[in-house]
């Protein structure tokens, strides 16, 4: 399970609409906000890709949101076995 | 008392980062307690990727890394890229180098530190004695630490005795550093971050700001939010993520924006927006290489270089070169440039750089707050290591040069060597460097930290050279394989990030200290280790006799002190107290400084000189404005190879890929190099989205799927640099400029075909 905490930055004044959209859909934890356009969340999902797609989906689904920065991007668990994908089996072109 | 289980403490620490970021102080106060509760420790470091240096901390637990988190109290804000919130997964990483390798047979076969180095320090040695000096030679890295680098420019030179030091900046940054030489006497950038939130105008060219330096791009949105009346003004011939946030976008074609950047001085000059008092007082021209022109030249040399003429061959609009010199010019209003590779690796890469300083020198918009032009930097330590530490092979440490004796002498005192002991002459530049080893000039080749058997241009044919029978090539290296370990005759584990110590410095003068968090993985070593070791070997072992990167530190102090980079007050005690100190500081109570040249901030400024600004890096106090021509690249599109190639980054990579490929999310996200063509070009072809396409050049030829793009300028074809499979090299043009020897990646001609 990847843990991020995560700032949202909304358009000035809307951050407190947001996190009530954002609490109300039970996808993240809301954890503070400046009151204005930031709001601070702790988001989890099953991997980090995961967590890419829910970034973009909210950026492309509420409009009142203009950047997802994540701050932190933790691990719970032991560490899943990586997969390189190009991990050195590559041709020389000629 | 409350019990933490990792998952409650992940939180905790996600939570708090989040929060810390708003300024939320409760935030740090609970990560402090799930800290102490948990047993984790969170190690201050810096990030392992671009030049940007964005502080952080590493959270270990039981010995290992499990989490990175922003630092607040630095330049970042407690802000990272995903690549940098992803960096735990490259300590562990399959193919990690665990062990040295020694090719038996055509084979890398598992060898002892023993076997590894008694070989190389013997074949070193044999070359050595029989070729000279100069038959062996170094090539590092902007990603090696300040002192592993140090060791290595000590050890060839001074030890040695051959000035074939090299590293890749000489393939990121040479350029710029040979526009700052040439234009201010001195290299290095005399701006800093904070400039971003005073600027009202951006001219942001040849960067791709927003991928390739995501946090510096973010620091500039955050000052458009600010305040809605900033302009930013974007130069690329690419619509790239970073054009959104443009005011302004100036597509043009590869290559031309030498006329661009003169009819916008031309445009400034005609309507009244140069500083006449600060041109006076401050300002110098110069043609060429000699400083011998004037004002009343340079407005004649400008009056050609109307915005129609450089409209027509840039084939951009006219109006659009007015603009952007109307809003840099705009008096009251502070301007700051930056820029990156769409300059720098250019054929006429110093004269590109030259003509962003002449914009703001004719305006007087430097040394103010906002008002810098400002180089960004490829790699973690660049500038700290390479072009600070002068690890190339025309350089010094610290502003001094091969060809000056008596900069010579006192490195020579420095190092404690005897006279002459430096050789005088300029070893050779990387591209230079490799086709010495072509030719069986040079016999041994030491790579540090960087893989040029996919980074350099014309890449086959160096890697060729790599291969030759005769050429003894070591790769010190944290992964295996890499396009370059896997040509390598000895692999040597090299310690990664988190696992030694060091100094990493970047973009703007920000020197910081990368604490050791973890030991090396398997048998890795840092390289500091093993340089020491091999100076043993080789018999200079007087040289190099430290114990600890603190060492190498305490030596590097006394060697700067004098310099304009005077940074002796950064002891190592403060620098682990200190969240990056930028230099000049040459005391230890010394703040750091911010903008150079300026008086009351700039050590070096007397107190009491009469002028806010004093360019002491040139004897005459001036600052030159160039003359410097359009010129076209070196290779233009024509019958036969009809497109433009060029290529750069993408956000989720870095450089070769040798870490990000590493990292799950990463390796899933568009390392695969695709041809990205305009809609109308693939067209014209038959192209279809993922349809295959050659690309050919006339040094080489590689097949990539396609990616039809409206962001693409039409007759010019992008591949990002990242994928190790499908490499952009082989296509690109080993030609360079003729000053700053750095090649002209961005721009080639090649022909397509549908496959």
């Amino acid at each position: 399970m990847v843990i991020a905490g995560v700032v949202i930055e909304t358009h000035p004044g809307k951050a407190p609409e947001v996190a009530v959209r954002l609490a109300a859909s039970g996808e993240v934890r809301v954890e503070g906000g400046d009151g204005d356009r930031r709001l601070a969340v702790v988001v989890s999902a099953a991997t980090g890709a995961e967590l890419e797609r829910w970034a973009e989906a909210l950026l492309r689904s509420d409009a009142a949101i203009l950047g997802v920065f994540p701050t932190f991007v933790g691990q719970d668990g032991a560490d899943p076995q990586q997969e390189a994908a190009a991990s050195g089996r590559w041709s020389v072109p000629q | 008392m409350t019990t933490f289980s990792r998952r409650s403490f992940i939180e905790a620490s996600a939570a708090a980062s989040a929060l810390a970021a708003l300024g939320g102080v409760a935030g740090l106060r609970q990560a402090v307690a799930a800290t102490a509760q948990g047993g984790e420790q969170w190690v201050k470091s810096v990030c392992r990727y671009c030049g940007t240096g964005c502080g952080l901390f590493i959270g270990v637990r039981e010995g290992k890394v499990f989490a990175v988190r922003g630092d607040k109290d630095n330049h970042n804000d407690g802000f990272l890229c995903l690549k940098g919130f992803l960096l735990p997964q490259i300590l562990t990483a399959p193919d990690r180098c665990l062990h040295p390798l020694v090719r038996k047979e055509g084979k890398l076969v598992r060898a002892s530190w023993e076997e590894a180095m008694a070989l190389v320090a013997a074949r070193f040695r044999e070359s050595i004695e029989k070729y000279g000096p100069d038959s062996v030679a170094f090539y590092g890295s902007g990603q090696g630490l300040t002192e592993e680098t140090y060791c290595a420019n000590k050890l060839f030179k001074a030890g040695i005795r051959t000035n074939n030091v090299e590293g890749n900046p000489r393939l990121c940054m040479a350029s710029a550093v040979g526009g700052y030489v040439t234009t201010f006497g001195k290299d290095e950038p005399m701006g800093c971050y904070e400039d971003i939130d005073h600027a009202d105008v951006f001219l942001l060219i040849g960067s791709n700001t927003a991928e390739a330096h995501p946090i510096i791009f973010q620091r500039v949105v955050r000052r458009k939010e600010a305040k809605r009346e900033v302009k930013v003004i974007v130069l690329d011939p690419r619509r790239t993520p970073t054009a959104r946030i443009a005011d302004l976008h100036i597509s043009f074609t590869p290559g031309n924006d030498l006329a661009i950047l003169n009819a916008m001085a031309h445009v400034l000059l005609k309507e009244g927006l140069v500083d006449e008092d600060f041109i006076a007082k401050h300002v110098t021209f110069g043609e060429g290489g000699e400083v011998n022109k004037s004002w009343e030249d340079y407005k004649a040399f400008l009056a050609e270089y109307t915005p129609a003429k450089a409209a027509a061959i840039a084939g951009c609009s006219a109006a659009d070169i007015v603009t952007a010199a109307r809003w840099f010019g705009e008096r009251g209003k502070a301007a700051m440039s930056m820029w990156t590779m769409g300059l720098n690796q250019r054929t006429k890469g110093v004269w590109a750089n030259n003509l962003v300083h002449n914009l703001h020198l004719i305006t007087g918009k430097i040394g103010t707050p906002g008002n810098t032009p400002f180089s960004l930097t490829g790699q973690p330590n660049a500038c700290g290591g390479v072009r600070d530490g002068g690890a190339l092979s025309h350089l010094l440490p610290y502003g001094r040069l091969i060809a000056n004796d008596a900069h010579r002498a006192e490195m020579e005192k420095l190092w404690g060597v005897p006279e002459g002991s430096l050789n005088p002459k300029p070893g050779l530049a990387t591209v230079d460097m490799f086709r010495a080893l072509e030719r069986g000039d040079i016999k041994c080749l030491y790579v540090m930290c960087t893989n040029p058997g996919q980074s350099l241009p014309n890449v086959l044919r160096y890697r060729k050279a790599m291969e030759r029978a005769d050429a003894f090539v070591v790769v010190s290296e944290a992964f295996h394989p890499t396009r370059t370990s896997e040509l390598a005759d000895v692999v040597l584990p090299a310690a990664l990030w988190a696992e030694k110590e060091g100094v990493y410095g970047c973009a703007e003068r920000r020197y910081q200290l990368m604490e050791q968090a973890i030991p090396p993985a398997g048998e890795a070593r840092p390289d500091f280790a093993i340089l020491c070791d091999l100076a043993a070997r080789l018999g200079y072992g007087k040289l190099l006799p430290f114990k600890t990167p603190a060492d190498v530190w305490a030596e590097i102090l006394t060697v700067c002190k004098g310099t304009v980079y005077d940074f002796t007050g950064m002891t190592r005690e403060r620098l682990k107290e200190a969240h990056g100190l930028l230099w000049p500081l040459p005391t230890p109570g010394h703040p750091g400084t911010k903008r150079r040249y300026v008086r009351g901030e700039d050590p070096l400024v007397p107190a009491d000189h009469a002028e806010r600004i004093l360019f002491y890096g040139r004897p005459d106090k001036r600052a030159v404005v160039w003359l410097r021509p359009q010129k076209p690249p070196e290779e233009v599109p024509d019958a036969e190879y009809p497109f433009y190639f060029t290529t750069g980054r993408e956000i989720e990579h870095w450089h070769t890929a040798t870490m990000t490929r590493n990292c799950r999310e990463l390796a899933n996200t568009n390392l695969e190099s695709m041809a990205q063509i305009h809609p109308a070009d693939a067209a014209k072809l038959g192209l279809r989205p993922g349809a295959p396409v050659r690309i050919t050049s006339r040094r080489g030829s590689q097949v990539f799927r396609t990616k039809i793009t409206d962001g693409a300028k039409p007759g010019v074809v992008f591949v990002h640099m990242h994928d190790p499979e499908r490499m952009c090299n082989v296509i690109t043009i080993d030609a360079v400029d003729p000053a700053s020897k750095q090649p002209e990646f961005k721009v080639c001609a090649v022909k397509l075909e549908k496959v």
